[in-house]
Formats: structure tokens, C-alpha cells, sequence
């Protein structure tokens, strides 16, 4: 009797050190599954977030292009503006700037797109139209939103 | 044999409890670890659609995004103030987020060349 004592032990403590292994095992498992799956989420919010502020700073980025052409030009106000098609292309120009200041600092692509303003007196509508896709790159995932906008400059004001 | 039994009943008796703890203390901080993480991202997602929201809102004819890009401070604090009453609304306290804006071109110069400044809004 004396000697099974010890196998015993030894038995029950060899199951206490499996299960623990096991219990720890399981733990590292389960938390590295978590945190991927979070971290996924996260960079998902993220990238929604990103593409949302883009898409509200997108008309502001129009309209400091149009108003730095118009500094530019010299020109005071929208009326001042005599060759529109000119004038159109140095937008652009600049337009095209914030476009990779965007693609660059956060992470969002402005497609390449058609800019045209329509004048009338004081007022001046500009569009920026592009057959492509506002996108947010991410290894396992893209987001896409309309990157189609209008404003109208009153002056050099922009009318909100 | 009677000798044999207690032991065997004890040992029985470890591997039930600690079998039994294998399997509810890692569920167990799992959900706890999860919760907080959770949390964590929805209160991140919430900060960033409140400024979203009031950024879009109107402060007399523009919206703040405007007086935020060209870093009008009294129109900025006002903008705190009303965020800091939304993230109070929302138990939001202390929580910063950063935001994206692009700003006016002749303040390239001052923004190290760059046309998007990162506002690190909250409080």
C-alpha cells in the first residue's frame, strides 16, 4: 500500500500539470484569435472613419483650390474670372494636391476626375465628377464611396 | 483497498476542479478581456462620429469644419465646449480622437508643407 502512494501522487500531478498546460494553452489560443479579430475591427472603424472625413473635407479641398487660384490670378472674386478653361485647369492643378495630400497623410485615394465651373455674375458653381470610386486600401479590405461634389462660391465665399 | 479509495476520490476530486476551472477561467477572462476591448473600439467609433456629426453642424453661416481647417480659435473653443457637453451626454470623458482636415492652401507653409492637418480633438 506504502508504495502506490507516490505513483498516485506522482499521477495526480502529472493530471494537475496537463490541465494547466492545457488551461494555459487555451488562454494564449483563444486571446491571440481575439486580438486579431479586434484589431481587424478596429482598422475597419478606422477606415470608415477615414473615408467619412475625407468625404466632408473633400468640398473644402475644392473650394481652397478655387480660392487659391483666384489669389493666385489676383482676381477678388469669382466675377473677376475671364477665361474659365484656364482657370478650370489651375484648380485642378491644385485640386490634384489635396488629392494626394489625402492619399498620402490619411490614407484615401481621390480618383482623377473632370473639374469644370459654370459662372454666372458673382456666383460660380464648380463640380469635380469622377467614373471612379473614393477608395481606403487596406490589406484585407476596401472601401469605396461616391466622390462626386458641387459647390457654389459666392464672391469668394463659399456658400454653405 | 480502502486505503486506495480516498486517495482515488481525492484525486478524482482535483482533476474534476481543475478540469473544471480549465474550461470557465479562460471563457471567463476572455469575456472580460473582450468586453473591455469592445468598449474600448465602440467608444473610439463614438468619439469619432460625434466630431463627425458636429463638424458637419452649422456655427452662423459656415460649417465648423470651415473655421476648423483655417484655426479660428474662438470659433475651436466654442467647438470643445460643445463636444465636451456630447461626450459628457455619452459618457465619453476624457476621450480624444484625431481628426483629418484639409486646410486652406496659403497655410501650407505653416503646416510643414503638408495640405491635411491631424487635430487631436477631445478632452
Amino acid at each position: 500500500m506504502k508504495g502506490l502512494a507516490p505513483v498516485i501522487i506522482a499521477l495526480g500531478a502529472a493530471v494537475i500539470v496537463l490541465v494547466t498546460e492545457a488551461f494555459l494553452f487555451n488562454t494564449f489560443i483563444e486571446q491571440r484569435i481575439t486580438r486579431e479579430a479586434i484589431a481587424r475591427e478596429t482598422e475597419f472603424l478606422q477606415g470608415v472613419d477615414k473615408v467619412e472625413m475625407v468625404k466632408r473635407g473633400l468640398s473644402f479641398a475644392l473650394y481652397y483650390s478655387l480660392k487659391e487660384a483666384l489669389r493666385k490670378n489676383g482676381y477678388s472674386s469669382v466675377s473677376n474670372i475671364t477665361d474659365v478653361n484656364s482657370f478650370e485647369k489651375e484648380v485642378e492643378a491644385i485640386f490634384i494636391e489635396y488629392a494626394e495630400a489625402s492619399r498620402e497623410e490619411i490614407g484615401v485615394t481621390v480618383p482623377a476626375g473632370n473639374l469644370s465651373i459654370s459662372l454666372s455674375g458673382d456666383l460660380a458653381e464648380i463640380k469635380f465628377t469622377s467614373s471612379s470610386m473614393l477608395k481606403y486600401n487596406s490589406t484585407w479590405f476596401e472601401i469605396f464611396d461616391n466622390p462626386n461634389i458641387t459647390i457654389s462660391v459666392k464672391g469668394s465665399e463659399l456658400v454653405e | 483497498m480502502k486505503a486506495i479509495a480516498p486517495m482515488v476520490i481525492v484525486i478524482l476530486g482535483i482533476m474534476v476542479v481543475t478540469g473544471f476551472l480549465a474550461m470557465t477561467i479562460p471563457l471567463l477572462t476572455m469575456r472580460i478581456h473582450i468586453s473591455i476591448i469592445l468598449n474600448e473600439i465602440y467608444d473610439y467609433n463614438t468619439m469619432d462620429l460625434l466630431v463627425l456629426s458636429l463638424v458637419s453642424s452649422k456655427y452662423d453661416e459656415h460649417s465648423y469644419y470651415k473655421y476648423l481647417s483655417e484655426g479660428d480659435t474662438q470659433v475651436t473653443t466654442t467647438f470643445l465646449q460643445k463636444l465636451s457637453i456630447l461626450q459628457k451626454n455619452f459618457g465619453l470623458e476624457g476621450k480624444y480622437t484625431n481628426f483629418y482636415v484639409f486646410i486652406p492652401y496659403e497655410r501650407k507653409s505653416e503646416n510643414l508643407g503638408k495640405l491635411v492637418r491631424v487635430l487631436n480633438i477631445g478632452g
